[in-house]
């Protein structure tokens, strides 16, 4: 089970914009093994969607820049690679899903098609072979083959994010980055498609990396998770420690502001104040003027991100009292 | 009881479109009463957008009645009309195409002020929209900015000082927070909680989110294809639902817990079309324990505990048989 | 980052930053715009004092005709011996007002159809839009030389003709962005405050449709001068003696194999005014979007 597919260390990627150097990830270090799905939860202007398109080398540029890191992909450095050879990857090995099933589809097109047109760009199989394959994967995420022949705006939100689904798993790829799969879906329909997610794991083995702000989400698929804040990770470890072992004061607060279903409530404990203007990060600890547990060594100085119990790494000074202060 | 604020009986909100008629709304009732909150849920294109449009007099109502204080909103003149709806406002989704990008935050809470005329000098309402930016938390240096240079969470408190500008009784909130993160929801959510007390509002609070709706409502009502499904209040709904659907989309939440992890229920199948629905029940294509009746007959609306209302044929039987 | 106006107000330090400063500031980054912006100010300088800048009047003859470029006459001499500089000169100031104009009466009336239209829509919006189909139909050129044919010859009546063909494309544009704006959800929020429907036109609608319009104001202007000068040249629309730059084109044409300046000078400033507007205003587009922050 140790085996990586995906070791991303010290990734830092900066945004040139007019308005000063926006710093979206800050040395993010990130472990993917074989089969396991991770789940990399965060707010908006976390860095979650810009290390998932790192790990593409498809960073905007200009403005965005990879500033320095590596990301490890079965050993080989992928942003060192040339341009073809990434191509190659991209789809074959790397594939991802988008938030939105609607504008990931070409309306156009017909939905088989679609996928064998992702087939035959990285297989040379005749016409025919990849359409057979576009159906078998249709078939793997639960829509009839015959399907196949109709157009986009013919499937509800639900079967196009399977269709979406398919056209990732259509060269059978070893790693899956999926950018919020269900966030644009209905609840019932959520739960079809990570009941899907769930059992593809199971079938094909392959590793996932699953973006998302939903922790639900992350205790329903994933096997490990990292939480992320101003570009950084702050929390990492498997699923175990961040909901039972919490660690980081930011966690805890992620946790405290979601209403809880079991229990009843007067008031939610929210994290106070803002995300760091990535333009104009804090001194220290990014979290230190929103943090509750903050001290004046939090203020001065940056922590460094230290396993607190085997295989969970928290980015505190204060994390052992922060556990204690249950 | 004693202080009903709102009384909707029968409502009905019918879209004609290319394809048929469109049955947005289909035969709503509901009561609420003053500083309360009417929780109502269901998934994308069940009509619980248009149920609070409609309440608000955004959209004319097809059929049914809706009663303000007592009055019948639907027969009044339009001066009456507008002199009710003073007391009804709205808080939207989306804080970005809600608030006029060229209009100042200054601007933008005036609005509803300005149109009522409620007060004669510019000093007095600068006083107004200060103290309204206060009260919602907004910083007041913030006054001249415009909304594109502003963050989700303080958009969002534009639009909740807007809402409360004119000291309303009843502020319809149409998913106020899904657009927001997790810890900016949760200070929405509170500020929403706070001014209810303060200010005795009564909510209606329309979202897909149920873990918020639990948390901020009194009384919960489930709609599905614009129909009513179930309403109780809305510990009961979690604890005993009685419709299937119901039972559903509560499997469906994921629980933020490893501990937590109940029977799932995963229903198959999405959302029927809305357009000329077939008569019978409109959940019977995804429910798993529907017959034959339930493809001829729609189910009556009753009380099947004090205070507990189910659209459904055989909720009894199914109650029984899960447990 | 932006001038921030500090200020007292109310006993309160609010920061406040002018919405111009800020459109300003993101046009002047534009270099190219800012090249346009310079190009218009140019020409419309050169219009304005065409009178103090022309070194001859543009209607007396003051040398052999014909004459090339020299030191005396900077463009030479048109087949009348008169001055080229001062006629191409006085020509901006034709060319720029009857644009101006044309464009005026075809965003007043194709505005107020296309706005009306978009606003309340139903049998009158599907009126107006197939009225403004047909116009559509027809080649704006040929709807320019066949107005022009009808009204007769003269400056006023170029204008009219030249706007004639421009109201079905403002009518369009107002319309779609009215259509746009209406669907916006702060108008819904407007109603839900008790505003009515003029104070939802004025206040909410109105400053939005701005931005299109004024960019559109600047890529039409150019559009209109070479409508004009095309009108002209074809012997329609500005007669001679007025300077009007097509106008001169289309008198040097008899001469254009053996003399170029008749042509030459009123075509560069034809396209050089034209790719002024153009420039500019695309340079506005960018700048009067508020959401676009880079």
């Amino acid at each position: 089970m140790s085996e990586r597919i995906l070791e991303i260390r010290n990734l830092v990627v900066h945004y040139e914009t007019t308005d000063g150097c926006m710093q979206a990830v800050n040395g993010v270090d990130l472990d993917i093994e074989k089969g396991e799905i991770v789940g990399l939860v965060g707010e908006t202007g976390a860095g979650k969607t810009t290390t998932a398109l790192s790990i593409l080398n498809l960073i905007p540029s200009p403005p965005g820049r990879i500033v320095s890191g590596e990301i490890l992909f079965n050993g080989e450095d992928i942003l060192k690679m040339s341009p073809l050879d990434m191509r190659a990857l991209r789809g074959e090995q790397i594939a991802m899903i988008f938030q939105d099933p609607m504008t990931a589809l070409d309306p156009v097109f017909r939905v088989e098609d679609q996928i064998a047109e992702a087939v035959r760009t990285h297989d040379h199989v005749s016409k025919e072979q990849a359409l057979k394959v576009a159906r078998e994967k249709l078939e793997l995420v639960g829509i009839p083959a015959e399907r196949g022949k109709e157009y986009p705006h013919q499937f509800s939100g639900g079967m196009k994010q399977r269709v979406v689904i398919a056209m990732a798993l259509a060269c059978n790829p070893s790693l899956i980055l999926a950018d919020e799969p269900t966030t644009a879906l209905d609840v019932t329909i959520q739960a079809q498609v990570l009941d899907l997610m769930r059992e593809l794991q199971k079938k094909i083995q392959s590793s996932m990396l699953l973006i998302t702000h939903d922790l639900g989400v992350v205790a329903e698929i994933c096997q490990s998770a990292a939480i992320m804040y101003a570009g950084e990770i702050v929390e990492y470890g498997k699923v175990e420690h961040i909901f039972d072992e919490t660690a980081h004061p930011y966690t805890k607060g992620l946790f405290s502001s979601l209403p809880d279903l079991t229990k009843q409530t007067q008031r939610l404990n929210p994290i106070p104040g803002l995300m760091p203007d990535p333009a104009d990060l804090p001194t220290g600890c990014r979290f230190h003027p929103r943090c509750p547990y903050a001290t004046s060594r939090c203020a001065a100085e940056h922590p460094e991100i230290t396993e607190i119990s085997p295989g969970h790494l928290v980015r505190c000074h204060n994390c052992k009292e922060v556990s204690h202060n249950e | 009881m004693s202080n009903e604020l709102l009384r909707v009986e029968h409502l009905k909100k019918y879209f004609k479109t290319p394809g048929g008629t469109l049955h947005a709304v289909d035969d709503v009732s509901f009561t609420l009463e003053e500083g309360k909150t009417l929780g109502v849920v269901g998934e994308s294109g069940c009509g619980k957008s248009t149920l609070g449009r409609t309440v608000l007099g955004l959209l004319d109502a097809t059929e049914g009645n809706i009663f303000f204080d007592g009055q019948d909103v639907l027969t009044m003149s339009k001066r009456e009309k507008r002199e009710v709806r003073k007391n009804m406002q709205m808080i939207f989704q989306d804080p970005y195409s809600s608030l006029n990008p060229r209009h100042c935050v200054l601007q933008l809470i005036s609005d509803p002020l300005k149109s009522y005329h409620v007060y004669k000098t510019k000093d007095e309402l600068m006083e107004r929209v200060f103290e309204l930016m206060d009260i919602v938390g907004l910083a007041r240096r913030f006054a001249f900015a415009y909304p594109h240079e502003l963050d989700g969470g303080r958009r969002q408190r534009i639009g909740v000082a807007r809402a409360l500008a004119l000291n309303p009784r009843l502020i319809v909130c149409d998913e106020p927070v899904s657009a927001l993160d997790v810890s900016i929801q949760a200070q929405v959510l509170n500020l929403l909680m706070d001014l209810q007390e303060q200010h005795t509002l009564a909510y209606i609070f329309v979202t897909h989110d149920l873990s918020v709706v639990k948390h901020i409502s009194d009384a919960i009502l489930v709609m599905y294809v614009g129909c009513m499904v179930e309403m109780c209040p809305s510990d009961e709904l979690f604890e005993k639902p009685y419709h299937p659907y119901t039972k559903g989309l509560l499997s469906a939440i994921p629980v933020p817990s490893l501990h937590n992890q109940k029977q799932r229920i995963i229903m198959q199948g999405e959302l029927t079309s809305p357009v000329d629905p077939k008569p019978g029940c409109r959940f019977v294509n995804r429910c798993p324990y529907a017959k034959e009746r339930c493809h001829q007959e729609m189910p009556e609306y009753r009380e099947v505990e004090p205070g507990h209302f189910v659209a459904c044929h055989y909720c009894e039987e199914i109650n029984q048989l899960s447990q | 980052m932006a001038k921030t106006k500090t200020k007292e107000y109310h006993g309160e330090l609010v920061e406040k930053r002018s919405q111009i400063g800020e459109i300003w500031k993101r046009f002047r980054r534009n270099k190219l715009a800012m090249v346009g912006m310079c190009i218009v100010i140019f020409m419309i300088f050169l219009a304005v004092f065409a009178n103090v800048l022309s070194p001859y009047s543009p209607y007396l003859q003051v040398d052999d005709p014909l004459q090339f470029p020299s030191l005396k006459h900077w463009f030479g001499t048109d087949n009348y011996g008169r001055d080229l500089l001062s006629r191409v000169l006085y020509g901006a100031r034709v060319s720029l007002l009857v644009a101006l104009l044309a464009l005026v009466i075809s965003l007043v009336v194709g505005g107020v159809l296309g706005a009306t239209a978009g606003y309340f829509g139903g049998a009158y919006d599907t009126f107006i839009m197939r009225l403004m189909d047909v116009l559509m139909a027809i080649p704006s050129m040929l709807l320019a030389v066949c107005v022009s044919a009808l009204l007769g010859n003269g400056t006023i009546n170029t204008a009219v003709a030249v706007a004639v063909g421009g109201i079905a494309q403002n009518a369009r544009l107002l319309r779609s962005t009215v259509l746009s704006i209406r669907g916006q959800e702060y108008v819904e929020a407007a109603k839900s405050c008790g505003s009515g429907h003029m104070r939802i036109i004025l206040r909410q609608v109105l400053p939005n449709t701005l931005s299109p319009v004024l960019v559109n104001t600047s890529l039409g202007l150019s559009g209109n001068i070479l409508q004009i000068s095309g009108l002209s040249f074809i012997g329609l629309g500005v007669q001679p003696p007025t300077p009007e730059w097509g106008s001169i084109i289309n008198v040097g044409r008899s001469y254009i194999t053996s003399f170029y300046p008749m042509i030459v000078f009123p075509g560069i400033a034809i396209a050089i005014t034209a790719f002024g507007f153009n420039v500019m205003g695309d340079g506005l587009r960018d700048a009067l979007d508020p959401k676009l922050k880079r």
